[in-house]
């Protein structure tokens, strides 16, 4: 049986707990592999040695992605220096 | 080497080289002298410019970067790299060229979606200066309303909206590169949905959804860390981003161009082609909150 939307998203409301105490998580949102919904999180960089990410929260499987840091996008100049 | 070093030397190097190539050729004519000479006095382009390159983590290297190959191994090089005490990255740059302007990031008239148009100053929106529009001939609109973001707690969008003054000329449907939009996407995006843009840095590109319903994503303004809730994550098609600086404010079409999502923030790292992710608002939330619809 695929894990559900529903089933995702009380496994997100969950995980603000449940992640507190990794390091540099930017976002924990909703993803799909095949068919099967699950937690999406964003680190800032990899974890440090010895601290592990859950694999699963209530049920719902854990996908962890290093992304860096997450900034706005306004318009910049790039120019090379003479 | 200290970044403060590498920026002195590479503000004194040109001046100094010059003088001391100048007065070497006239006083005798070796070979690498003259080459370097030739290539960085009598030629009316620049043949090296100077940058700062990292080294490791915390060190910094001056960077030269040649445009004549007949460089490499002359005089002038060798005494740059003398003068960093060896702390140099030479690379052959070759000749660098204007890039042709795309349309995108030039003046359109009628106002395309997309295009050069977006920039916010005493309350008016007016062509890009960044991209040659002038603040006062080319206002188009007067900005009417806009979303303050809070530090304090979590955000849902960041968008503002303007009026546009009576004698603007606008295509209010053309996605050029793309299609027609054709109104506002009824539902939200689901993950796997393929997605468009047209934005002023990077044109058109094509992506994938990745994710929904994104809470605490972490953004970094210059007034500090700001945190959004029930966002959506995007990631560019092949071997592309979906978005660069400049891009924000983007309308997101889905694949059958119904207005979807704003584009508004994003990362240099992680999707499938490691070009980053991008983050944007549902579309639904931001009319909602700028109390207006799609046309």
């Amino acid at each position: 049986m695929p894990v559900t939307l529903a089933q995702a998203r009380v496994a997100r409301k969950r995980a603000k707990d449940e992640l507190s105490a990794l390091p540099g998580v930017t976002a924990v949102g909703i993803s799909k592999v095949g068919d099967d919904y699950v937690l999406k999180v964003n680190l800032r960089e990899p974890l440090p040695a010895g601290i592990v990410a859950p694999t699963q929260i209530a049920g719902v499987a854990v996908l962890c992605e290093v992304i860096g840091r997450v900034t706005r996008r306004p318009a910049r100049y790039s120019r090379p220096e003479h | 080497m200290k970044l403060d070093s590498v920026r002195e030397l590479k503000q004194s190097l040109p001046g100094k080289l010059s003088s001391m190539l100048a007065d070497r050729t006239s006083a005798r004519r070796s070979s690498s002298v003259a080459v370097a000479s030739a290539a960085s006095l009598h030629r009316s382009a620049p043949s090296y410019f100077l940058g700062v390159t990292a080294k490791g983590k915390t060190g910094n290297n001056l960077a030269v970067c040649l445009q004549d190959r007949a460089l490499e191994k002359s005089e002038l090089v060798a005494r740059i790299s003398a003068s960093a005490k060896g702390e140099v990255d030479v690379r052959y740059a070759g000749r660098i060229r204007a890039r042709a302007t795309r349309w995108y990031r030039s003046k359109q008239r009628p106002l395309l979606i997309g295009s050069s148009v977006g920039f916010i100053a005493n309350g008016f929106i007016m062509a890009g200066t960044l991209d040659g529009g002038n603040p006062t001939s080319d206002r188009v609109a007067k900005l009417t309303r806009f979303v303050r973001l809070t530090t304090g707690q979590p955000n849902l969008i960041d968008c503002a909206i303007a009026k546009l003054n009576a004698n603007a000329a606008v295509d209010l449907h053309k996605l050029r590169g793309i299609g027609t939009l054709a109104g506002q996407r009824e539902g939200e995006l689901e993950i796997g949905h393929i997605v468009h843009k047209v934005g002023r840095t990077t044109g058109v590109r094509h992506g994938r959804v990745t994710a929904f319903e994104l809470d605490g994503l972490e953004v970094e303004y210059d007034i500090g860390v700001v945190s959004f809730d029930d966002q959506i994550e995007i990631e560019g098609s092949g071997t592309r981003s979906f978005s660069d600086s400049g891009d924000s404010g983007s309308l997101i079409v889905d694949d059958d161009h119904m207005g979807a999502a704003l584009l508004f923030a994003g990362s240099d790292d992680g999707g499938r082609n490691g070009e980053g992710l991008i983050f944007a608002n549902p579309l639904s939330a931001v009319l909602k909150a700028l109390k207006v619809r799609l046309a």
